[in-house]
This record gives C-alpha cells, sequence and structure tokens, in this order.
C-alpha cells in the first residue's frame, strides 16, 4: 500500500495504517534526530514526538510534497527545537572546536594518502567507523546543517527556507562544516600523525 | 587563493543548485587548481557517508517497540484532551455553559439583525415614487406619502 492511501485510511481511523506509516519511516526520522541531538534517548524521544505530531496534522496533510518529506520536516525541525531549548540551559561546548586544529587536515587530506580516485578509495572503509564521533564533534550549527544536507537530502534553497538564513550563508556554512569534518575524520582515522611520519621520512 | 575562496564553497553542489555559466567557471577553475581539485575529491571520498552511518546507527537500534509506544503516546495525549476538558466542566460548570451557550447566542444575533436587514431592504426595493411636477407620490409598505412641492404652494 502507497503513502497516500495508508495515509487516507489513517485519516478514516485505521491505527494500522498508521502503525504502518510508522514503521516504514521510523528509522530514517530516527536517524535525522540522532544526527541533529547526538543523544540516543533524545533521538529516540524527538522521533516519537514527531510521529505523534504528524497524527495529529494529519488532516492538513494535502499531498503536494511526499510523505515522508512532511514527516522529515516535522522531525527535523522538533530535533532543532529541542537543541535550541536544551543550549538555553547549557553552554554548546563544542562551539570551540579551533581553526587551528582545522589547519591543512581541513584542506582536502581525505584525498591525498591512498591517490585521488575516490572509487579505489579504501579509506572510505576506515572512515565510515569513525564519522558518528567525528558528527557528535562538530558544533551544533555544522552538524545540524550537514544532516539535514545529507540526511534529509534538502537542497540549499530548502536548507535556507528551514534554517531561515541567505543562500549564501548556507553554502558557507555548508563549506565550513565539511572543512571541520574532513579534518576531525582525518584526526580519528590518525591521517594527520600518517602525513606527519612521511613527511619526515 | 582568492578565486579558491569563492569556489570552494560551490564544490558539492548539486545538478541544477548553480546556474550553468557558474557549474562551467567552476570546472574550469577545479580543473586548473590542485588545491580545490584534492577538495572535491575528498568530498567525494566522504559522500554519502553521514547518511550511511547513522543509518546504520539506526539500523542496529531494537525498532520493535517504537510504534506501539507511539501508539500510546497518542492515545496518551487524546485521553489527556478529554480529561482536561471533563475537570474543566466539573470545576466550573457555570463558566463551561456560559461559554457553550456564548457561541449560540453570538449566531442568534446575527441571525436576528440580518433578518432585519433583509427586512430594511424589502421596504426599500418596495417603494415606488410617481411624480407629476408639482406633486410626488411615494408608494411605500406603509401607505401612499405624498409630498406637495412649497414654491407652487406659494405662488
Amino acid at each position: 500500500m502507497d503513502d497516500l492511501a495508508l495515509v487516507d485510511a489513517a485519516r478514516a481511523g485505521d491505527a494500522s495504517a498508521f502503525t504502518a506509516l510508522v514503521v516504514r519511516y521510523q528509522r530514517k526520522v530516527y536517524a535525522v534526530a540522532l544526527g541533529i541531538v547526538r543523544d540516543p534517548d533524545q533521538a529516540w524521544d524527538v522521533s516519537q514526538e514527531a510521529f505523534v505530531r504528524v497524527h495529529g496534522h494529519l488532516a492538513e496533510f494535502k499531498g503536494e510534497s511526499s510523505f515522508q518529506t512532511w514527516v522529515m520536516r516535522i522531525a527535523s525541525n522538533l530535533a532543532i527545537d529541542s537543541l535550541r531549548r536544551e543550549r538555553k540551559s547549557r553552554r554548546d561546548r563544542l562551539e570551540d572546536l579551533r581553526e587551528e586544529v582545522i589547519g591543512e587536515a581541513g584542506e582536502g587530506i581525505l584525498s591525498t594518502p591512498l591517490g585521488l580516485d575516490p572509487h579505489a578509495n579504501l579509506l572510505r572503509r576506515e572512515l565510515a567507523g569513525k564519522m558518528q564521533a567525528a558528527l557528535d564533534g562538530l558544533p551544533e550549527i555544522h552538524r545540524t546543517i550537514l544532516v539535514l544536507r545529507e540526511v534529509e537530502g534538502l537542497t540549499y534553497e530548502e536548507l535556507a527556507e528551514r534554517l531561515g538564513v541567505q543562500k549564501g550563508t548556507v553554502m558557507s556554512r555548508l563549506f565550513h562544516a565539511r572543512r571541520k569534518m574532513q579534518a576531525a575524520l582525518a584526526g580519528y582515522a590518525g591521517l594527520a600523525a600518517r602525513e606527519t611520519h612521511e613527511g619526515e621520512a | 587563493m582568492a578565486d579558491c575562496t569563492t569556489y570552494r564553497p560551490l564544490i558539492g553542489s548539486r545538478e541544477g543548485e548553480l546556474t550553468p555559466a557558474e557549474s562551467a567557471e567552476l570546472a574550469g577553475h577545479v580543473a586548473g587548481c590542485e588545491g580545490c581539485h584534492r577538495w572535491a575529491v575528498s568530498l567525494a571520498v566522504t559522500e554519502g557517508l553521514i547518511s550511511e552511518t547513522l543509518l546504520a546507527v539506526a539500523a542496529r537500534r531494537d525498532f520493535a517497540p517504537f510504534a506501539e509506544q507511539v501508539m500510546a503516546r497518542i492515545e496518551h495525549r487524546r485521553l489527556g484532551l478529554m480529561a482536561r476538558l471533563r475537570r474543566t466542566v466539573t470545576l466550573h460548570p457555570w463558566f463551561t455553559f456560559g461559554g457553550t451557550l456564548a457561541p449560540i447566542a453570538a449566531a442568534l444575533l446575527v441571525a436576528l439583525y440580518v433578518q432585519r436587514g433583509a427586512g430594511h431592504d424589502r421596504d426599500t426595493a418596495s417603494l415606488e415614487v410617481s411624480s407629476d411636477g408639482a406633486t410626488t407620490i411615494i408608494q411605500s409598505s406603509d401607505g401612499p406619502l405624498v409630498l406637495i412641492d412649497d414654491d407652487d404652494e406659494e405662488s
């Protein structure tokens, strides 16, 4: 049964239809929430709340965008709101990631150890294991924009609208987020050290 | 380097996000700039990894109770709303009674006003005016009203 048929059935009061929609999107919604809030329990809570909100507004769903897009938008907005509430009660220590830590590592170092062919790059497998830690170490604004871009798949325009900033700001913020991510990955994968040793040899 | 700071944020754009002119310009720069080429390759190396990683984490988590918990939350909210309504009615019966009657009273007043307005229109619509120069006769629903020109009377 496709999403719209399930939405119609859920609107008519069919609880099993709504359950089917939840099961269909629960992991992706959780993945986006986790990417933004980091804490697994908080992500679980945000994901469930997203589906509760969706259920409460089913009558307003016109089908102009896909159900998945709608659910993901609600989930990521809730995750961002959750972070904002949290930010009021504690200072975001992660914003302190200094530029000098990034240095050269943020300038494409991941391409150098195994050559310039990304398809033949075994490094990718190594990096995959470090990705979550690298993502968790990013400042909130950079982590959020990367998740919205990479997991939710938003375009520059959609990001600008969602985050309430200009398209140019989106592109700039994404660039800095990627630089920090590359630097963090290089650090986790020990590439900076490897580079240094190679240089000394 | 000034070029690089302009072009590097454009690397990683998806199809359709840059104009054809911007895309061509970017491609030309990347082809001739080792730093930007390395940056583009670095992005390609990690492309999709964030999504893969987070979905893999989600896949490892046990989602068996998730949907059931969502439905329980929905039911809890629904019952919570009903309970709040019941409590309001119990604690403030007259306020609730008044609150229920207020929209009905407002609707009745509006209906009455509209009806009167329509009646007025009907009276106006039924007026018939005839004149022979010195005398004007207005036929209304309340009977004829004769208006005599003062100037003619004086002359």
